[in-house]
C-alpha cells in the first residue's frame, strides 16, 4: 500500500497528463489515475464501536491512532488510511475510485444511531476557505426541495473551469436569476504554502477534498488541516459551546445559559407544513423526525430528533426564519448539516448567526 | 400527508418568551432590562418568607416568573407573566418581598445583590389589559402594569394602573413602548398554563427524550428512571408545577411500561431491549421509527381528548382485560394508549 501511496503522490505531479486526463473526465469516462482524497468523518464513536459491514476491516499500524482500511470489492481489496488523531474529526485518505469510497463511506454513516457523519461545508464555508485563491473549477448545485415559489428554478447545476474563475463565480452571485440559487456544491483551488510547491485541490460539501494536480503532500496536508482544524471544528465548538441553550435547574428556580441559533432567509418559504413534513421524513439529506405543532400559517414549532445519533432540539419556523434551541450537550454537526442543505435546499443565501446577532460562520 | 397537529401556546408561555427577550441580548426586539445592566438572573425564583406567616409550614414562597438585576446600582426587578388576572394573594406576598429586602438578599446570590439600599421593584407583564384593569378596581395594584398587545406588536406601560417603578433606570426603560415585530416562543416552548390543555404535546416531547436516551445507551445498559432523564434533557420541564409534572410521569410511565416492558423488577422499562436493525434502520417493536412516532402522536392527541377538562381526575389504572390475549401484542399497538381502554377507572394515587 505504501507503493500506492507513492503513486498518488507522483500522480499529482504529472502536469503533462493533466489535459488529456480532464478531456476524459469531461467525456465521463474512468480515469486510470489514482488521485489522492481526503475525507473527513465526524465522529461520537469509538471505531471498535463502529457497525461496519463484512467487506470493511481495520488493520493496526504502529500508531494507535492510525489504521487502515481494507475494503473488499468484488473480490478486489484496496486500501486506504484513516488517521483518527483528532478523536473527534477522522481523516480518510483514499487512493480508491471516488464514487467507490464514498459509498462505503455512506454505508457507515447514514445507519440510524451511527454517531458519525459528514462534515458539512456550506456554500458560505466553500467561499471563505477558496477566498484568496484562484478558483480553477466549481460547481453549484441547487434543489428547490420546499416548491419555494419565490426562487425562480425548480433546481439548478452547473460546472465551470477557467484558469482563474474567481471573477465569473462573483458575477453568478450577483446575477438576479441564477444567483437565487447560486449554492456552492465544490471549489477547486490552486494553492501553494511554500515556493516552488502547488497543488490544485477541489473541496466539496460533504468536507473532501480531491487532489487532481501538484507537487506537494505537504500543502495538501496543509489545507487539510486548515479546512477541519481551522475552520469547521470552532464553528461546531463555537455552536456547541455559545450557541447551545442550558437551563440550570435548582430548588430556587432556573437560569438560562446559552443562546439560540437563527438560519435567516433573504427568501421567504412559502408553505410551512410542507416545508416541516419534509423536513421530518427521517430520510437523506436531512435525517430528522420528530414532531410538529402549528401555531399558526406562519409559524410552527418542531422537535427534532436526529437519526445520525439520537440528538433532540427544537426549531421555530417562520416563513423567513429558522430559530433553533439547541440543547447544551446535543451535537453542533446536527446544525451544520441543516444550514448546509438549507443553503442547498430553500436559499443560497441563508445565514446563520447566534440569537444576539453574531454570524456563526466567518465570511 | 399527515395532518398537522395545533397546540397553541398560552399567554402566559408568551409572556414568559418576552420577559426572557427583555433581559436577554437578542435581534428581535430591544432587550430594554439587559441594555440598562440588568440582565435576566433567574426564572421562577423561589423567595421563602417565613416572616410573613411565622405560622405556616412550609412557610409561603412565592415564586415571580422573571427576576433581573444590576450589581452596580445594587437593584433587582421582578416581572409576573399574567394572560388573565392578577392574583391577590401572591401581589401581597411580592409586596411584602418588597418591604423586606431581607428575604430577598437571604434567598439566592444568583442576584448578586446585598441588602444595603437595595432597590427592589415588582412589575407586572400582560396580555388582558381589561381583565387587569377591573382587578385593579376591585383591589388597586402596587405594581405598574406592561401591556403587551399583540396586535398591535407592543409592549407598553399602562396608564390605567396608578402605580409606578421605584427604580429610575427602570421607569426609563418602559418610558416608550417596545416595538415587538416577532416573538419568537423557542426559548421557552412552554409553561405550566399549557399544561394539560396541551398535554399530548408534552407526551410527545418527552417521547421525544426518552428516544434520544435510547440511542445514547447500549442495548444493555439500563434505563433511568424517566423523571430523571426528563429533568436532565429538558430542566425547563420544572416549570411545570410538581403536581402536574407527576401526573405526566406516570403516564407516559405506564405507555412506556406496557410497551417496553422490563423484566428487571427495579425498572420501569427497557426499549433498547426491543430495539431491532434492519439494512441500518432502526425498528422498534417492528414499526420503523417514523411509523411508531405517528402512532405516538395519534394517541397522545386521544390522551389529550380524554384529559382535557378533567383536571382533578385521577388517572385509572391500567385495564387489561380489553387487550385481545389471542393477538399477539405488537399487532394491538395501535390501540395501546386509547385512554377509553386503559383509563376507564378513577385511580386513587395513594394505592400505587
Amino acid at each position: 500500500m505504501y507503493t500506492e501511496l507513492e503513486k498518488a503522490i507522483c500522480n499529482i505531479s504529472q502536469e503533462d497528463e493533466e489535459e488529456a486526463e480532464e478531456e476524459r473526465l469531461a467525456e465521463g469516462k474512468s480515469t486510470q489515475k489514482k488521485y489522492l482524497k481526503a475525507l473527513p468523518i465526524e465522529s461520537n464513536i469509538q471505531l471498535e464501536n463502529v457497525k461496519i459491514d463484512k467487506n470493511i476491516e481495520f488493520l493496526p499500524t504502529s500508531e494507535k491512532s492510525i489504521k487502515i482500511l481494507k475494503l473488499t470489492r468484488f473480490s478486489k481489496i484496496t486500501y486506504s488510511y484513516l488517521d483518527m488523531l483528532d478523536k473527534r474529526y477522522w481523516i480518510l485518505y483514499s487512493l480508491d475510485n471516488s464514487l467507490d469510497i464514498k459509498k462505503d463511506i455512506k454505508n457507515l454513516i447514514q445507519q440510524n444511531n451511527s454517531h458519525l457523519d459528514y462534515t458539512w461545508f456550506s456554500s458560505t464555508s466553500l467561499m471563505k476557505l477558496s477566498s484568496g485563491y484562484s478558483k480553477t473549477r466549481f460547481s453549484m448545485k441547487f434543489l428547490n426541495l420546499f416548491r419555494n415559489e419565490n426562487i425562480p428554478m425548480k433546481r439548478l447545476s452547473l460546472q465551470l473551469s477557467a484558469e482563474d474563475a474567481s471573477d465569473i463565480v462573483e458575477n453568478l452571485i450577483t446575477n438576479p436569476f441564477i444567483g437565487k440559487g447560486a449554492c456552492f456544491s465544490n471549489i477547486e483551488v490552486l494553492l501553494s504554502y511554500n515556493q516552488g510547491d502547488f497543488i490544485k485541490t477541489r473541496l466539496s460539501m460533504d468536507g473532501s477534498i480531491n487532489i487532481s494536480r501538484g507537487n506537494s503532500i505537504n500543502d495538501v496536508l496543509e489545507f487539510q488541516k486548515k479546512v477541519i482544524q481551522g475552520h469547521y471544528k470552532p464553528i461546531v465548538e463555537k455552536i456547541e459551546q455559545e450557541f447551545s441553550t442550558e437551563y440550570i435547574s435548582t430548588n430556587n428556580g432556573i437560569e438560562i445559559k446559552g443562546d439560540i441559533l437563527s438560519i435567516k432567509l433573504s427568501s421567504k418559504l412559502e408553505n410551512l407544513e410542507f416545508f416541516t413534513n419534509n423536513l421530518l421524513k427521517g430520510t437523506n439529506p436531512f435525517r430528522f423526525l420528530g414532531f410538529v405543532n402549528k401555531i399558526d400559517d406562519e409559524h410552527y414549532m418542531v422537535d427534532v430528533l436526529d437519526l445520525h445519533n439520537f440528538g433532540h432540539f427544537d426549531i421555530e419556523v417562520f416563513p423567513d426564519e429558522l430559530l433553533i434551541n439547541l440543547p447544551k450537550g446535543t451535537c453542533g454537526n446536527s446544525i451544520m448539516r441543516l444550514f448546509t442543505l438549507c443553503q442547498g435546499t430553500i436559499d443560497p443565501s441563508a445565514r446563520l448567526s447566534g440569537g444576539a446577532g453574531s454570524a456563526v460562520i466567518p465570511s | 400527508m399527515q395532518e398537522v397537529l395545533s397546540y397553541p401556546p398560552s399567554e402566559h408561555t408568551k409572556l414568559m418568551n418576552l420577559c426572557v427577550l427583555l433581559g436577554r441580548k437578542n435581534i428581535f426586539i430591544k432587550p430594554t432590562l439587559y441594555d440598562r445592566g440588568y440582565p435576566l438572573r433567574e426564572l421562577g425564583l423561589r423567595i421563602p418568607i417565613p416572616s410573613f406567616d411565622p405560622d405556616a409550614v412550609p412557610p409561603p414562597a412565592p415564586t415571580p416568573d422573571a427576576g433581573y438585576s444590576s450589581t452596580q446600582k445594587n437593584a433587582v426587578i421582578f416581572l409576573e407573566a399574567k394572560g388573565g388576572g392578577s392574583d391577590e394573594d401572591q401581589v401581597e406576598k411580592f409586596y411584602y418581598i418588597q418591604q423586606h429586602p431581607e428575604t430577598l438578599v437571604a434567598t439566592s446570590n444568583k442576584l448578586q445583590i446585598n441588602e444595603i439600599n437595595l432597590i427592589i421593584d415588582f412589575g407586572i407583564i400582560c396580555s388582558n389589559i381589561e381583565k387587569i384593569s377591573e382587578d385593579n378596581k376591585r383591589n388597586p395594584l402596587p405594581f405598574p402594569v406592561l401591556y403587551y398587545d399583540e396586535k398591535q406588536k407592543l409592549l407598553s406601560s399602562s396608564n390605567l394602573i396608578k402605580a409606578s417603578f421605584l427604580n429610575p433606570d427602570i421607569i426609563e426603560a418602559f418610558s416608550d413602548p417596545i416595538s415587538i415585530p416577532r416573538l419568537p416562543l423557542v426559548n421557552i416552548p412552554f409553561s405550566s398554563y399549557d399544561y394539560p390543555e396541551n398535554a399530548a404535546y408534552f407526551i410527545q416531547k418527552i417521547m421525544i427524550m426518552v428516544l434520544s436516551k435510547s440511542g445514547k445507551l447500549g442495548k444493555y445498559e439500563r434505563f433511568p428512571p424517566l423523571e430523571e432523564i426528563v429533568t436532565q434533557e429538558y430542566p425547563l420541564f420544572n416549570l411545570l408545577g410538581k403536581r402536574e409534572f407527576h401526573e405526566l410521569i406516570v403516564t407516559v410511565e405506564r405507555i412506556l411500561y406496557r410497551l417496553f416492558p422490563d423484566d428487571n423488577p427495579d425498572s420501569s422499562f427497557d426499549i433498547n431491549k426491543y430495539r431491532e436493525v434492519k439494512k441500518g434502520k432502526i425498528f422498534l417493536r417492528r414499526r420503523s421509527l417514523k411509523k411508531f412516532l405517528g402512532i405516538l402522536e395519534s394517541s397522545a392527541i386521544e390522551y389529550q381528548k380524554y384529559r382535557r377538562g378533567t383536571m382533578q381526575t385521577k388517572l385509572s389504572r391500567w385495564d387489561n382485560s380489553k387487550l385481545d390475549s389471542q393477538r399477539d401484542l405488537y399487532d394491538q399497538i395501535d390501540q395501546f394508549f386509547d385512554p377509553t381502554l386503559f383509563f376507564t377507572k378513577n385511580y386513587d394515587a395513594d394505592d400505587e
